[in-house]
């Protein structure tokens, strides 16, 4: 074994069990005080716990509580409105702990995608050079981080979803007219990206005084600017939503409302695949594998000749590529059933409910000022010379963060990363508080209140978040061995 | 002779360049480097410009300051109803604590706010005797001002209510102070009797100027809140040493015992364990024994806590030179004194940026407690938003940036203290 270094051992791991106590020498007397210790300690759990069963066993005669778990194959008697597997009200307790479950590992799978999104965005930018991008990143961490969760819950679902329009007003989505960027615009903006460009490179000779500072400021100022009207062109999200709706004339979308959203959902269009589309999927997951097996290639071939391609692009290209084409040969096989406003509500379309959305929206907000700091430490955690080192080998910003910083940083941020994977799945079941029925509020709540089975119900609740966080120390310990081997 | 031509004086020093100093540089160098970033800076000021106006108009420019009823607030350009916070403060921080008793919810949080501000002063004189005070007899004598009932059974005073105690106490503590004196000698015996004679004090006061009793279905608030996350505290730093040091423990059942209760803890929600100690716990007594409404929260409260607690100092004692284990062990220390002079002294102050980042956490934690149905400062919130005299669009949102700003204060104000402290300690271990 070699000498891990203290950074190694800072590291936060979940439940990486490492008490290596201090042993004293050995050939010790045989410790006697210790056995009765811990023999006390014994006999005072056994009592404890001889305690529990037997006032539990009473309390819960006296109370006609069941006390099996024959309750697990009642009918539950109760309708639960977000569901993913088919359930109805003449459906078991058992298919109720299901619907619980897997509404869990859905919204909490959904916060773990957008929150490691905007916590690595958050945590990079907390690191911009740009001061304002900074101190903006700081704001939010700051904010979201010193604020009870609950709280932020509560808001999104009562002060913000809550408060939007009845469904006969519904907001349009995307409310601003689509349109392209006029020609002025067009021109303007890249006349002054061009004219920005000039500055930097004019910027570039000697040039003394106010015409340097003009140059070097106003270059990447204008150059800013073209690429903002660009892109924000004719209105607000014009151009890249002007793709959108040519695509959305090739498969059938009249007008420009594609979604709606009002005080009880957000309301999407659903596809509906036709035949077609089963070759497209198979193009698809054959353009995947094409992609994989590339990827894996380049990276021998750079290996073997140090030449790069750039495998991320390529890779993109053949997993869509193909599958486009077929999409657009076979006619475009989707259709999509959109949202539709019938009498007082609206009908069709793909509904997102307002508690599912708060819940999602206020775990990965708050989640992500947590994964923040986590990779903003990993970052700064990379020594500075192997980032100049980087730099006098030649590597341009990018590639040395790619290269160079990432590899390095994610073996700090990793660990405490899966922590907050976890604190995440297990912050979920504050859906209780806005109704949206995950495990604690399906089956903690309601089939324990109508079951009055409270022990059962509990303990296996708990076993279920128990058994989530020990799979992932076990995949935690496994990756950290595997990184200690790399580790020289 | 070759001449040799050597300057003399050196070149008289040129400016920066004006792109390199002042605004104007610090604005190139920090917000229009590169095209990308210029771009950002703009988009980063058009979101200010999108936000901060509204937020500034809304809570304060359009806010209503003053008013009886929600009818001002109820106005379409109206802003933050203040009003509607001036009239429920007195709600949002005692609950329904009677009026006229909550002179002792204030002197209890004044006297715990000194305490805390002594114990976390860095350098203030006699910390340790401040954190004594605040984790022994200020739990006690909060217990008997804020619900009004002695601290013991009055039966055990003299002339207080009747029972067995008030016959046996007396001579009983005698014979006890008489034990003390037997063991520890004389200064033993001193203590002894006057902590009987202060205890009698107490107890002649009480039945002299007896506090009206307040159940705890009474309390709410602010109060609550900071009430669970005091508890929370002073429970769960000596049980989450305790844990900590039976973790490291030789003995193999103990440190299994204590692995098992802090990865079983740390591995669920809090939301659970409230569940746990809300619904099982009156199962697991005897009906009699059946605790408090509030109790139950606060004992789950305590026990989640205790774990994350133990990891925090475990980090601490992981942190003390193994030579301080080995040099209390060749003084001929044992175990207890090995801990306790030397190893958990140095450990627990290692550890104060922990500790006061659990307590960061705890203290937004104990919202959750309103699941167990505690009227804790965001449940009084929470209740108060439909209020019908006040029910408006903007109360609910008023509510919460209240609640926002009351626990962003107490947090980030907390979270600066763990800095300056990681700062200084860090400092410190320099060489």
């Amino acid at each position: 074994m070699q000498d891990k270094g203290p950074g190694r051992e800072q590291q936060h791991c979940i439940m990486t069990v490492q008490d290596s106590a201090e042993l004293p020498p050995s050939g010790k007397p045989f410790n006697w005080r210790g056995l009765f210790w811990q023999c006390l300690l014994m006999a005072a759990i056994l009592w404890l716990g001889y305690e529990a069963v037997t006032n539990a066993r009473d309390n819960m005669q006296a109370r006609n509580i069941p006390t099996d778990f024959s309750f697990w194959f009642g009918t539950s008697g109760f309708d639960i409105n977000q569901t993913l597997i088919s359930y109805s009200a003449v459906s078991t307790h058992g298919r109720a702990f299901l619907v619980g479950l897997t509404n869990t590992l859905v919204v909490a799978a959904a916060g773990v995608f957008f929150a490691t999104i905007i916590g690595f965005g958050v945590g990079i930018a907390r690191l911009s050079h740009n001061w304002i991008v900074a101190k903006l990143a700081a704001a939010y961490v700051e904010l979201l981080r010193n604020t009870p969760l609950l709280l932020q819950l509560l808001f999104w679902y009562n002060a913000v979803l809550k408060q939007l329009p009845h469904p006969r007003r519904s907001l349009a989505l995307p409310s601003a007219s689509l349109q392209m960027p006029g020609a002025a615009t067009l021109v303007a903006g890249l006349g002054a990206i061009v004219a920005g460009y000039v500055l930097i490179r004019f910027s570039r000779r000697d040039a003394g005084g106010i015409w340097q500072l003009l140059a070097r400021t106003c270059g990447p100022l204008l150059a800013g600017v073209g690429a903002l009207m660009l892109i924000f062109g004719g209105t607000l999200a014009g151009f890249p939503a002007a793709a959108g709706d040519a695509f959305a004339g090739m498969i059938g979308f009249s007008s420009g409302q594609y979604g709606f959203l009002n005080n009880r959902g957000f309301y999407l269009p659903y596809p509906v695949f036709a035949g077609g589309m089963n070759r497209v999927w198979l193009v698809l997951a054959l353009g995947f594998a094409a992609a994989i097996i590339f990827y894996l290639w380049a990276g021998r071939r750079q290996l073997r000749t140090g030449q790069q391609l750039p495998r991320a692009g390529i890779a993109l290209a053949l997993t869509f590529a193909p599958a486009a084409l077929v999409f657009w040969l076979s006619g475009a096989p989707v259709g999509f059933d959109l949202p539709k406003p019938r009498g007082f509500n609206l009908a069709g379309g793909w509904r997102i409910y307002p508690e599912f959305f708060a819940l999602l929206l206020g775990l990965s907000l708050y989640t992500a000022a947590f994964i923040a700091e986590i990779v903003r430490a990993g970052i700064l955690a990379v020594p500075k010379g192997q980032t100049e080192a980087a730099g006098a080998l030649g590597l341009r910003r990018q590639s040395i963060l790619k290269l160079v910083v990432i590899p390095q940083a994610m073996r700090v941020i990793v660990p405490p990363l899966t922590n907050q994977y976890l604190n995440l799945t297990k912050n979920s079941s504050l859906a209780v508080f806005i109704g949206y029925p995950d495990l604690v509020q399906v089956f903690a709540g309601t089939v324990l209140n109508q079951t009055g089975a409270a022990v059962q119900v509990i303990a296996i609740t708990m076993a279920v978040y128990l058994a989530i966080s020990l799979a992932t120390s076990v995949g935690m310990n496994l990756y950290n061995r595997r990184m200690a081997l790399v580790e020289r | 002779m070759a001449q040799v031509y050597v300057r003399q004086t050196p070149l008289p020093q040129q400016p920066p360049p004006v792109s390199e100093q002042g605004a104007l540089g610090w604005m190139r160098e920090n917000l229009f480097a590169t095209p990308v970033s210029s771009a950002l800076t703009l988009l980063a000021i058009l979101l200010i410009a999108s936000v901060i106006p509204d937020l500034v108009r809304f809570a304060f420019i359009d806010a209503v300051w003053s008013g009886q009823d929600g009818k001002a607030c109820k106005a379409p350009e109206a802003g933050a109803c203040w009003a509607y916070v001036r009239a429920k403060i007195g709600f949002f921080t005692y609950g329904l604590y009677p009026e006229a008793e909550r002179w002792r919810v204030n002197l209890v949080l004044t006297a715990g706010a000194v305490l805390v501000g002594w114990i976390l002063w860095p350098d203030a004189r006699g910390r340790a005797f401040g954190a004594l005070l605040f984790f022994t007899l200020y739990p006690v004598v909060s217990f008997g001002l804020l619900t009004g009932s002695p601290p013991f059974p009055l039966g055990w005073f003299p002339g207080g209510a009747p029972g067995p105690f008030a016959v046996w106490a007396f001579p009983g503590l005698l014979v006890v102070a008489g034990i003390l004196g037997f063991a520890f000698g004389q200064r033993g015996l001193v203590w002894a009797l006057a902590g009987i004679l202060v205890w009698y004090a107490i107890g002649l006061a009480w039945r002299e100027f007896g506090l009206v009793k307040v159940g705890t279905h009474n309390w709410g608030g602010i109060f609550v809140s900071l009430l669970v996350a005091s508890i929370g505290i002073v429970f769960s730093l000596p049980l989450g040493v305790l844990l900590a040091l039976g973790r490291r423990s030789e003995m193999p059942v103990v440190r299994f015992c204590s692995v098992v209760f802090i990865e079983f803890i740390r591995g669920v929600p809090l939301i659970t364990i409230l569940f746990m100690a809300n619904f099982m716990l009156p199962l697991f007594v005897p009906q009699e024994w059946s605790p408090d409404r509030l109790l139950r929260p606060l004992i789950g409260v305590a026990l989640f806590s205790a774990a994350y607690m133990a990891e925090v100092v475990r980090g601490g004692l992981q942190a003390i030179p193994k030579g301080q284990y080995e040099g209390a062990m060749a003084m001929g220390l044992n175990w207890r004194q090995m801990m306790q002079l030397i190893v958990l002294p140095q450990a627990l102050v290692l550890v104060i940026p922990g500790i006061v980042n659990s307590f960061i956490a705890l203290f937004k934690d104990t919202t959750l407690v309103a699941i167990a149905g505690v009227f804790d400062f965001l449940k009084a919130i929470e209740t108060q938003r439909e209020d019908p005299a006040w029910a408006g669009p903007t109360i609910s949102t008023t509510g919460y940036l209240f609640a926002a700003v009351f626990y962003f204060i107490f947090c980030f104000g907390m979270s600066r203290y763990s800095m300056m402290m990681e700062n200084r300690l860090s400092s410190g271990r320099k060489h």
